[in-house]
């Protein structure tokens, strides 16, 4: 992960009237990584991936292409090109017609443009597809589509718009180790763009977390989850429970909602708030010593796991996450009497 | 089970009267006459079906089809109509086609004013917009006296009562019913067509070509099916512009009816008329229609 750059964009503003949909912006994408832009819905991270692209003009920055100035270029002489998130294939084209296409504009000789629309077509399964038209495929397939048009092309990024948005919960799964298998083949630097942040985490090497047009934090999906950079990353990413705390003496920091103790004032650097993993948090044996007890207020079950909502003897609620077993395990059915436990560098500070 | 509502009977009836009342009834009409013989008389033709001391006999005569389809008169009209209204609907495709372009990549006020502009003509009659050509079409016409006055010509240009000015005049008369469905397939288009192609290499010029026009081809065949269709039996505007020589068959179908009084001829050269734009007009349709089923499956 410690590849040369390849796509730096150097303090990238678009306006829209009076919104910043992408305000004052620096990335550094590395040559060969996956990496994603995340972020919830018009935090600006589609119009950075148009502005990759080429086709939104920045208001003031710039954007460098393997270190060549792409600022004012048109989309067609950029050499990157793009997954829409409808995935745009022409209708009137078949699907070898799709992918041909882009190497056609190319002007490549026609033995060249068949036999890498073959190979292009073999590397994302739809070898026995070349001569359908776009709408007798189904969703899953038109995306194939769509990543084979823009591959074939062999850019040095692909852009990849919410790539999964249309297509069903199961499918999504599925295509999602497909998009990792192909980066990995093919090399290539993959940019996307997700609101999903389970889908960010699971194929992106660095997720860049973006809201209200700023870049919040950027790191890999590890740094992105065990060690956000504010409450507001903590609690986009992931589910956690966030808690204030009051120092006591001997310097331990004392949570009021959950009548315990969650760590040394020595590790408080930014925050003043606390935040906890809800699958950080155990079960002790109910008729043992220890831990915070409380009641089960809430349970639902997700088949591999349990979510619990506990009410602590000091009032508070926590948010807990356990695999099926340990839930059936422990007894924590609804209205039981549990007793919750956790490592204490689960407790990460957070800035407000 | 789908759910009608009583607006689904009243609107099925109210189809069906209208074509009975002015498609089907008139149509009927004119195909019968078109079988029996032109006399002096009131009305004009032989009955079909004659009373006689013998009974009732049928007294059908297939002589008014073989009269249009052989007389050079008849087959002339039909080809200079054919030719004409191809000349037409060509001239227009190529004027509509940049304006249809130009209004849907314009803004939304923009766009709308400009689709009133368009639409402004038929506020006036169609009659007095043919008479209006004349004005300046003639030897002493707006047009010619322009010309003359910048020195482009030395003399006056013979344009009115030609073929060029029944051109000029179907192509002003039918410009919008060439624009509007290519405009509508050019509005219809999403914008990540043009974006897709664009990112792909093409440039402007390779993305009209190769994406942008193939993806309006429905509405261009639209337009030009509308155009040509009503052009090809245009009658008036043959008859206050083009000359003695341009004989369209939308013309001789109005002589002989009014002056001749040659009822079933004329019948006889509606039946054929329709019968050579029924073919290319049903064609189309069943295309449009299977296109459509196609794309909800």
């Amino acid at each position: 992960m410690t590849g040369k750059s390849l796509i730096r964009v150097i303090e990238a503003t678009k306006t829209f009237g009076a919104l910043r949909a992408v305000d004052g912006v620096s990335i550094d994408v590395r040559q060969g990584e996956f990496l994603a832009l995340l972020g919830p819905s018009g935090c600006g991270k589609t119009t950075l991936l148009r502005a990759i692209a080429g086709f939104e003009n920045l208001q003031s920055g710039r954007i460098e292409i393997d270190g060549q100035d792409v600022t004012g270029e048109p989309p067609y002489r950029r050499p990157v090109n793009m997954v829409f998130q409808s995935y745009a294939l022409f209708p009137h084209l078949n699907v070898a017609g799709n992918v041909a296409f882009g190497l056609r504009q190319d002007g490549l000789e026609r033995a060249e443009i068949d036999r890498r629309v073959a190979d292009v077509l073999a590397l994302v399964r739809l070898d026995g597809l070349a001569r359908q038209r776009p709408d007798r495929l189904s969703g899953g397939q038109r995306q194939r589509v769509a990543l084979a048009r823009a591959l074939v092309k062999r850019p040095k990024a692909l852009l990849l718009d919410e790539p999964m948005a249309a297509l069903d919960r199961k499918l999504r799964q599925a295509t999602r180790s497909e998009l990792v298998r192909l980066q990995r083949d093919s090399g290539t630097t993959f940019i996307m763009v997700t609101h999903d942040q389970e889908e960010a985490l699971a194929t992106a090497s660095r997720v860049a977390v973006m809201r209200e047009g700023r870049l919040v934090q950027i790191g890999t999906p590890e740094d992105i989850y065990d060690r956000p950079i504010s409450r507001w990353a903590a609690e986009f990413v992931g589910e956690i429970n966030v808690f204030d705390a009051v120092m006591a003496e001997g310097g331990d920091m004392i949570a009021p909602s959950l009548g315990c103790r969650v760590g040394r004032a020595k590790t408080i650097e930014r925050g003043s708030v606390f935040g906890l993993r809800p699958e950080r948090v155990g079960l002790l044996p109910a008729d043992g010593e220890g831990g915070v007890e409380g009641i089960v207020v809430e349970t639902s079950f997700l088949g591999d796991r349990v979510l619990l909502r506990v009410r602590t003897k000091a009032g508070g609620v926590l948010k807990v996450s356990l695999s099926a077993d340990a839930a059936r395990a422990g007894e924590a059915r609804f209205g039981a009497a549990v007793r919750l436990a956790w490592s204490e560098d689960a407790v990460m500070a957070l800035a407000e | 089970m789908r759910v009608r509502s009583i607006a689904w009977p009243v609107a099925v009836l109210m189809l069906g009267c209208w074509a009975v009342l002015f498609l089907v009834g008139p149509l009927a009409i004119v195909f019968k006459i078109s079988f029996s013989e032109a006399v002096l008389a009131r009305p004009p033709y032989t009955p079909l079906i004659a009373r006689s001391e013998a009974g009732l006999a049928l007294q059908a005569s297939g002589a008014n089809y073989a009269t249009v389809l052989t007389d050079s008169l008849y087959l002339r009209a039909f080809g200079k109509s054919l030719w004409i209204a191809f000349l037409a609907t060509l001239i227009a495709l190529v004027i509509a086609l940049p304006m249809a372009y130009a209004i849907a990549r314009s803004g939304p006020r923009r766009r709308s004013t400009l689709l009133a502009l368009v639409l402004l003509p038929f506020w006036t009659s169609f009659l007095i917009r043919v008479y209006a050509w004349i004005a300046v079409l003639k030897d002493e016409g707006l047009l010619n006296a322009a010309l003359l006055a910048l020195g482009v010509i030395g003399a006056p240009l013979a344009i009115l009562n030609t073929d060029a000015a029944v051109i000029i005049g179907i192509v002003h008369a039918y410009l919008p019913f060439m624009l509007l469905p290519i405009y509508v397939a050019f509005e219809r288009q999403p914008p990540d067509m043009a974006e897709a192609a664009a990112d792909l290499g093409a440039g402007p010029i390779g993305t009209f070509w190769s994406v942008t026009l193939p993806l309006a081809a429905p509405g261009i065949f639209a337009g030009s099916v509308l155009v040509l269709v009503p052009a090809i039996g245009e009658a008036i505007i043959p008859d206050l512009l083009g000359g003695a020589d341009t004989l369209m068959i939308g013309k001789v179908m109005w002589t002989e009816f009014f002056q001749n009084r040659d009822w079933p001829v004329a019948s006889a050269i509606a039946i054929v008329l329709l019968a050579i734009l029924v073919g290319p007009v049903v064609w189309f349709e069943r295309r449009e229609t299977r296109r459509l089923l196609e794309r909800g499956s």
